[in-house]
């Protein structure tokens, strides 16, 4: 699980909601994954969708509030869900799971589980010396929100997203390739 | 991370240094970071990882995880990669061999843990919804079904493209290229609504554009039958779905997709798509009337949205925009320029789409059992195969090419059809840049036309004889061949003189016989007979005047050189004030304007720019707020500096800089992270530099 820092878009109100919004998008993915086996797809912006429906109506400031909570638990659900994964891994046959985006031309993009569990990680560092910026990481990357919905959310310009996005890449690589050759 | 330096200075100097090429950047660092090593260090390892981070991260977690579902099947589809994300379920491209051919779909595929209440009530009605549609413009149902663990599928008709907003910031789009897909997206929008169906998440994300500019309008989840259905679910299910930016403010309040929401969207998509291109008053309050908040206000159907625009494209008033006399005369101008004609031309085509139909239905009646695979190549069966070669052009000249063959078969040769066929074949080839072919079509339209006129001497067929030798006319002058023009506008403009008057007007209202008549005056005047081509001119002038203004303009200003060429210095020059008079700066009087005073080349530059100014004063008049307005008079006021700095005068290049400072500081202060902006500051206070500094020699400005 992730550690508890606070990030600015929800500092009051963080574990209560998060919470309810976190039992709920798991109670829905758990659905998800179980029906779907053995290929089980994540679709980011229906769970939070889903789970949105389900808690609309209730307290929520606003639609991108809950979609920003949501992210959150989007986060902490896709954290649990790879260490579920990796757990797996070390146990069960030997097979690797290499998250490769096919689409993409050129050199495809990989990621191994390792490293999301070690994006998480940083993300927490980053946390302590710039919130928003790791805020827009774990919406856009973690929540699979939009620039625009991020700058909604934050109350900043877009162009602001973009750059603290580009920033964050480059940062967040740099860190990885670090630890790689650590 | 290091004691030595602040994650937000990392920050800030990296964003300094990403701005600048690549060469430049190590420069920065040593000047930036002298003495601070650590400092230097970590931004060039980032520097390196911006580089070298490729496609790192583009994709949000998910759709990595999701990748894992790649490579298996649903129904007939292998999925073979994911491609979106719609509010329901991912989206993948599939794949389906079928006779030995590959079809390639865009497979939705709503998963079986959503299956419950509102979200299958959508996709059921989704896909009700999109098995009735056949529009050019929307994407269109293949298949349907639901695989053995009760995952449920579309599958819509691929489109090898990039979503409109995409589309537009990657490739170089003009205004007018945006605003004939903008046109194309409403008729889309306007046959869903006379199909009682209302979109309801209308937004650049839903719509894709293929590489010969081709919208598909994508995505019905939100879409619902209008006064039907469940009102409540699909209130609540549009809160759920909808798109803030995007969605109306009612629907924002709560009610559902509606018809004057859909309205307000495509507002929204339109002011997008005009926010990086420099576009007028006139196309802002287009849009801003789509974006009336009370519903009464906006436009009241698509289809006057598009009107409003192809409105603006042919250079007439826009109704939305209740603009000063200056602003109907400078339309007036705009109209009478070369492009207007093609403008008109392309919409024109549109009416060979309604040919195309027509034919389709006859031929299907006439050759079902004769010419099967044509006919369903002409009407679209929902079986073909889309490839990405194809475009809606190229299969349009092949569907009336094949029209055409049919037609000629037919015994009689119905005359009249033959003609229009090719003329209208002329339209797309002159559109898509074929000038040749369009006037080989336009040989056989002529041919088919006067035999029918021989046959029957009627207005209709004295007028399409007319339309053919007009659009001729245009063509030949367009190539260059201003003789071969001049022959078949002076035919043209016989046969209309010859009209009754009710149809003589329409025809003369043509943008084509404006060209034709200068064609005709212009072959007179060589042939000798100055004096017809004159006439013929001063008629124009004399309709112009019951007409509109802005003819009067065009007419004015060729008669003035006319006369200039005959010698009537004098004429010419009276013709000159008047046009003068009508208060109308633009391009075309500035050049008439600068020919007759033959200034040098360094005065010309500068009339050239203050004339600019100038329009760009009276356009701040008229609309004080215009961003684009205000940055261009910024810059041009820059340019006029250098100039005349570079003529010596500093004093005035002083004075000019500080206007253009003082704009671009206003214009800043109201939007400070806009990048245009903030390289014309650069500029300027380069410039401001530059001619401060300079004593003796001349600057070099670049």
């Amino acid at each position: 699980m992730t550690s508890g820092i606070h990030y600015p878009i929800m500092v009051s109100c963080l574990s209560e909601e998060l919470h309810v919004v976190y039992g709920e998008l798991r109670r829905i993915a758990a659905i998800h994954l179980r029906r779907s086996a053995p290929h089980p797809t994540l679709q980011p912006t229906a769970l939070v969708h889903e789970a949105y429906l389900r808690l609309s109506g209730s307290r929520w400031k606003s639609r991108t509030h809950c979609l920003a909570l949501a992210s959150r638990a989007m986060r902490q659900f896709l954290i649990d869900y790879v260490r579920t994964k990796m757990a797996q891994k070390r146990g069960g046959p030997a097979v690797h799971v290499s998250l490769e985006e096919s689409h993409v031309s050129g050199e495809a993009a990989h990621i191994d589980l390792d490293r999301i569990l070690d994006i998480d990680r940083l993300l927490d560092r980053l946390a302590r010396e710039d919130p928003r910026k790791a805020s827009v990481v774990e919406m856009r990357f973690f929540g699979g929100l939009e620039f625009p919905e991020i700058a909604e959310q934050l109350k900043v310009s877009l162009i602001t997203v973009k750059r603290d996005w580009q920033f964050c890449r480059a940062w967040l690589f740099n860190a990885l390739r670090e630890n790689e050759h650590a | 991370m290091s004691d030595e330096f602040r994650l937000s200075e990392l920050d800030r100097l990296f964003q300094q240094a990403i701005e600048l090429p690549a060469s430049g950047r190590r420069d920065f660092l040593d000047r930036i970071c002298g003495g601070r090593p650590a400092l230097q260090a970590e931004l060039r390892r980032l520097l390196e990882a911006h580089a070298d981070a490729g496609a790192f991260l583009d994709c949000s977690l998910p759709s990595y995880l999701n990748a894992v579902r790649s490579g298996t099947h649903i129904g007939r589809w292998k999925l073979v990669e994911p491609i979106g994300e719609g509010g329901l379920g991912v989206v993948y491209r599939g794949s389906c061999e079928a006779d030995g051919v590959t079809i390639h779909a865009a497979v939705k595929i709503l998963r079986a843990g959503f299956h419950k209440g509102v979200f299958q009530e959508r996709f059921i009605q989704e896909r009700a919804i999109l098995s009735g549609l056949d529009h050019p413009y929307i994407a269109r149902l293949i298949d349907a079904g639901a695989d053995s663990c009760g995952d449920s599928f579309l599958a819509v008709e691929f489109v090898n493209g990039r979503s409109l907003d995409r589309y537009c910031q990657e490739t170089d789009v003009s205004l007018p290229e945006r605003l004939n897909i903008f046109v194309k997206i409403c008729e889309a929008v306007e046959y869903l609504h006379s199909n009682r169906i209302v979109h309801g998440d209308i937004k650049p994300a839903n719509v894709m554009v293929k590489q010969d500019a081709t919208p598909k309008l994508l995505d019905f989840g939100t879409a619902r039958l209008i006064d039907a259905g469940n009102p409540e679910s699909s209130a609540r299910f549009s809160r759920l779905i909808m798109t803030p930016g995007y969605a109306s403010p009612e629907q924002m309040a709560g009610l559902g997709p509606s018809v004057p929401g859909d309205v307000y969207s495509l507002g929204c998509v339109l002011g997008d798509m005009l926010a990086d291109v420099t576009s007028g008053a006139d196309l802002a309050a287009v849009r801003d009337r789509c974006l009336s908040h009370s519903k009464a206000g906006r436009y009241s159907s698509p289809r006057e949205i598009a009107a409003d625009v192809q409105r603006y494209l042919t250079h007439f008033p826009v109704r939305a925009y209740s603009g000063s006399g200056w602003y109907v005369t400078s339309k007036f101008i705009r109209r009478n320029r070369t492009g207007s004609v093609l403008a008109t031309v392309a919409t024109l085509s549109l009416l060979a789409a309604s040919l195309l139909s027509w034919y389709g239905a006859r031929r299907a009646d006439l050759f079902a059992s004769r010419h099967r695979s044509a006919i369903s190549h002409l009407v679209g069966e929902p079986t073909s195969v889309q490839t990405p070669e194809s475009n809606q052009r190229s299969a349009l000249t092949g569907s009336i090419q094949d029209a055409i063959s049919h037609l000629e078969e037919m015994k009689p040769q119905p005359l009249a059809e033959l003609a229009g066929a090719w003329r209208r074949l002329s339209y797309i080839q002159a559109v898509r840049g074929q000038t040749q072919q369009g006037i080989e079509s336009l040989q056989h339209s002529i041919e088919y036309a006067r035999r029918n006129f021989a046959s029957q001497d009627s207005p209709a067929t004295r007028a399409a004889l007319a339309d053919s030798l007009l659009y001729a006319a245009f063509l030949n002058n367009r190539r260059g061949s201003a003789e071969k023009a001049g022959v078949h506008a002076v035919e043209a403009i016989r046969l209309i003189e010859a009209l009754p008057a009710q149809d003589r007007i329409g025809v003369q209202q043509k943008p084509q016989f404006l060209y034709a008549l200068f064609s005709a005056a212009r072959r007179m005047a060589q042939s000798g007979n100055v004096q017809g081509g004159r006439d013929l001119l001063i008629q124009g002038l004399d309709k112009s005047r019951s007409l509109n203004k802005t003819l009067q303009l065009r007419l004015l200003l060729d008669l003035a050189v006319f006369e200039r060429r005959a010698g009537n210095s004098d004429r010419a020059e009276s013709y000159c004030k008047e046009a003068k008079s009508l208060d109308l700066a633009a391009n075309r009087l500035r050049n008439v304007c600068k020919q007759s005073v033959e200034p040098t080349d360094a005065g010309k530059r500068e009339s050239a720019l203050l004339q600019e100014m100038t329009l760009l004063e009276k356009r701040l008049v008229l609309d004080p707020e215009n961003f684009g307005d205000r940055r261009q008079l910024a810059r041009l006021k820059l340019q006029l500096a250098r100039h005349v700095a570079a003529s010596g005068d500093n004093a005035r290049a002083g004075r000019l800089v500080e206007e253009a400072r003082l704009l671009a500081k206003a214009l800043i202060e109201a939007d400070p992270e806009n990048h245009r902006l903030l390289n014309l500051r650069r500029n300027i206070e380069r410039g401001l530099k530059q001619i401060r500094g300079q004593t003796h020699k001349s600057p070099n400005y670049d």
